[in-house]
């Protein structure tokens, strides 16, 4: 059952914003049930109302989420969430300042766990004067470099001028890797996590097109999200899926959902993409449902690849919603 | 007391500068595979020697787990690892694992597969190693790194008892080479909860100077001051009375910070980047700090303004860089005559022994690596960086109290080669790891005995032979001083007293 979870790492120096980040995805879970480890829950200011019991080193959320300290290692926070994996739909785990994200994922890889991806939270502020010093400065670009998407955060405690030479300098450390502006780690959960299936089915049923806003009060400072929903009847080959990816470019942050796939056609495909990082893993058969590849893609407002979307989808364009 | 020592030769007995007492309740319930000197294998046959010898003292039933430690491919004259197919026609009715000697791996016979759920089918973690037998996908034995450490996690633990029964043979552990106050070096919660069981129903013996693991500090705060109403990592005015004296032979002494990991693993911090490359094959790798310096600061600061004694873990120049930094922003000065231990001191640059002057640091050296990885160093940091590691003869030379310890289960509990390693400083190969930071056999004794007494604030009652002073002493069969340096390694301990009472005594 717990391989079924999938897990996102969040990384990032002390202060850049994980706990806030933490909570925001806490109180803005929406039904999602997370699991989230965090190095001391002391630290992650949980709305007391929330709580709905506290046992040893775990705290049961009312909303279905639960939060379990590292204090007692590692080992034993992943067998408080093993015993009760079917109760959740995504695990996450917060890095210490200081530790290498790619190894943490690799800890959670040992349990057969798949990875989601890795988030790198940066203060806009000081995250240069960090990189510079000289116990943790190659630490610190370490961690951008291992990033699938890296949050720079606090975005309105610095000029424009200085998130562009930010993002830059960012640019150099992790090239190709997506950078989301954003305010008190306000980013929308399913840029952080991805589309889940339950929500997706939801997306179908209601409206298509979303769009998402980082921070309600401060559009000076945050970025606009779109979602294109894609859909196409015909089967798709391996060779079109390994070029899609990377066609994608920086500003698409993420894309997930179903693959209708030529050499396989009887079973359903499940394609998930975190920046450059994507898989595509064999799922049910088809059965009774309509056989068609069906994505939704997430990135930065205005950035729509039509290219790569019409390399996929070729001229059997069955449905392409966008959200602007 | 004044005893007669006809049979020997009298000395203040010795005692553990740094080392983890709670893994010795587990090492005596555990098989030896090591190669000399820590034990006996090398080859295969050695290995099937010594599980069926331990299934026999332990009267091991059907189905009970035989685990091992030391297991090493280089120590066996087989020249290839230890197979399933090697002890299966030997142990067929017990689970086996042999764990690796870098605690990152082990060997399992076919009972212990099935017993871990691995077969055939089961797929090599990213991060990982499961070695299968050629042109088959069968697991053949050795399994590393992703896909050992979650298994050796899920492993049964045992009970309560079971530890409490074992405490007569962990400190046979240290009574039978002639030390009597062990040290925990690293205290867990629930370890702390054992100790202090054992302790009130007088399972203890030996003196156990207990340092909680600073991670630790907020759940122990917890269990202690339940009406504390501070913040995470801060410490009740009132809990320096907790440390320092203590009760049915145990104490607290300190709390452990730890700032990097081991030398030898590469996961120390270094200023400067070593010759090799990193643990997971990292260029220009110089290890990296296990804690961000504002939260090391500010953690030093609480417990050096609550009065409590710190024990740090340096092994890398950076990492002792970075507990000068957190004692000088705390304001600390040596006539404070805090007592700050700086645990393994390894790769410490010259120039900061003047700063472990000014700020009263004390080391705790840990000679014994110039033999067990000496060699690993040189090729690791280059001869200069290498011949320097725990350099007690500088360290005397500027007037720094230094003990010597082992990190006992690390490497085993044996004063005389820590004797041995700080006299010679001699690599297994053969190489003097740094002849100038040798010192004489006098002063190698102190770092065991009168030092090691002075850094837990115990130099008033142990570690010299006078009058008023507890009566902790021990009976060797040659004398240190006299020897030829080569035979210390063969010096035996004939009896060993704490506070005058025979708590060892070698069968005549």
């Amino acid at each position: 059952m717990i391989n079924k979870l999938p897990f996102t790492v969040i990384g990032g120096y002390l202060g850049a914003g994980k706990t806030t980040l933490l909570n925001h995805l806490l109180t803005h879970a929406e039904g999602l049930r997370l699991a989230i480890l965090v190095n001391d829950f002391g630290s992650v200011n949980i709305d007391v109302d929330l709580i709905r019991s506290h046992e040893g080193d775990t705290l049961n959320l009312a909303n279905g989420c639960m939060c379990c300290s590292l204090v007692n290692g590692f080992a034993n926070a992943i067998e408080q969430i093993r015993r009760r994996s079917n109760d959740f739909d995504h695990m996450i785990i917060e890095a210490s300042g200081v530790s290498d994200p790619r190894k943490i994922a690799q800890y959670g890889q040992m349990y057969q766990l798949p990875l989601d991806g890795i988030l790198v939270v940066a203060d806009a502020e000081q995250v240069k004067t960090q990189a510079q010093n000289k116990y943790v400065g190659d630490t610190v670009i370490r961690q951008f470099a291992q990033a699938d998407l890296i949050v720079l955060n606090k975005a309105d405690l610095v000029s424009p001028a200085d998130l562009t030479s930010l993002r830059t300098w960012l640019a150099t450390l992790a090239p190709r890797t997506p950078v989301i502006d954003s305010v008190r780690s306000q980013v929308p959960i399913e840029v952080l996590l991805g589309v889940h299936e339950s929500r997706s089915h939801d997306d179908h049923s209601s409206e298509s097109c979303q769009e998402f806003h980082g921070h309600p009060h401060d559009d000076h400072h945050t970025e606009k999200f779109e979602t294109w929903t894609i859909a196409r009847s015909l089967p798709i080959t391996r060779n079109v899926l390994d070029r899609f990816a990377p066609s994608l470019g920086e500003d698409i942050y993420r894309a997930k959902g179903f693959v209708f796939l030529q050499d396989d056609p009887n079973r359903r495909y499940i394609y998930q993409q975190v920046a450059s990082r994507w898989s595509l893993e064999p799922d049910s058969a088809w059965g009774n449902e309509p056989r068609q590849t069906q994505l939704v893609v997430i990135g930065r407002k205005g950035a729509t690849r039509i290219e790569a979307i019409d390399a996929l989808l070729g001229n059997d364009v069955l449905s392409v919603y966008s959200s602007i | 007391v004044d005893r007669e020592a006809n049979d020997g030769y009298q000395q203040p007995s010795f005692i553990d500068a740094h080392g983890h007492f709670m893994n010795a309740p587990q090492v005596v319930k555990w098989a030896n595979v090591s190669g000399p000197p820590v034990g006996s294998v090398q080859s295969i046959a050695d290995i099937i020697t010594v599980l069926k010898a331990h299934v026999e003292k332990f009267k091991l039933k059907p189905g009970e787990w035989i685990i091992a430690y030391g297991y090493d491919i280089t120590n066996l004259s087989d020249g290839r690892e230890c197979s399933r197919d090697d002890l299966d026609p030997h142990l067929p009715d017990h689970p086996a694992m042999l764990i690796h000697v870098s605690n990152h791996g082990a060997v399992l016979n076919s009972k212990g597969f099935a017993e871990v759920g691995i077969n055939d089918n089961t797929e090599t973690p990213p991060g990982g190693m499961i070695m299968r037998q050629a042109g088959s996908n069968r697991p053949d034995g050795l399994i590393m790194e992703t896909a050992f450490l979650p298994i050796f996690g899920n492993m049964p633990q045992p009970s309560e008892e079971e530890l409490l029964n074992t405490l007569d043979a962990a400190q046979q552990i240290y009574a039978s080479v002639g030390v009597t106050t062990c040290q925990e070096g690293a205290t867990h919660t629930k370890d702390l909860k054992f100790l202090r069981k054992a302790a009130e129903q007088g399972y203890l013996y030996l003196d156990i100077a207990a340092i909680p693991a600073v991670t630790e500090v907020p759940a122990m705060v917890k269990e202690y001051f339940p009406t504390f109403t501070g913040e995470s990592m801060e410490i009740p005015d009132t809990a320096k009375e907790s440390f320092g004296t203590y009760k049915d032979h145990l104490k607290l002494a300190g709390v452990k910070m730890f700032i990097d990991g081991s030398p030898q693993g590469k996961t120390a911090f270094w200023t400067q980047p070593l010759l090799t490359s990193g643990p997971g094959g990292e260029e220009n790798w110089r290890g990296q700090p296990l804690f961000p310096p504002e939260l090391i600061n500010k953690t030093f600061k609480e417990l050096y303004e609550k009065g409590i004694q710190v024990f740090s873990h340096c092994n890398g120049d950076a990492a002792i860089d970075m507990m000068i930094d957190a004692a000088r922003a705390a304001g600390v000065k040596a006539e404070d005559n805090r007592r700050t231990v700086i645990i393994h001191s390894q790769f410490q640059r010259p120039d900061q022994l003047d700063d472990y002057v000014e700020l009263g640091f004390s080391p705790s050296y840990f000679t014994a690596h110039t033999f067990f990885w000496g060699d690993v160093h040189v090729e690791n940091t280059g001869k200069e960086r290498a011949y320097f590691i725990s350099p007690m003869a500088s360290a005397v030379k500027k007037g720094l109290h230094c003990s010597n310890h082992c990190d006992f289960s690390v490497t085993p509990m044996n004063p005389m080669r820590m004797i041995w390693s700080a006299v010679t400083r001699q690599s297994r190969r053969g190489e003097i790891i740094g002849p100038d930071e040798r010192v004489d056999v006098w002063q190698s004794l102190k770092a065991l005995t009168i030092e090691a007494a002075w850094q837990i604030r115990e130099e008033d009652h142990k570690g010299m032979i006078l009058p008023g002073k507890l009566a902790d002493l021990v009976i060797l069969d040659g004398n240190p001083l006299t020897i030829e340096t080569d035979k210390i390694l063969d010096i035996k301990v004939v009896e060993t007293l704490k506070e005058g009472n025979t708590v060892y005594k070698k069968a005549a």
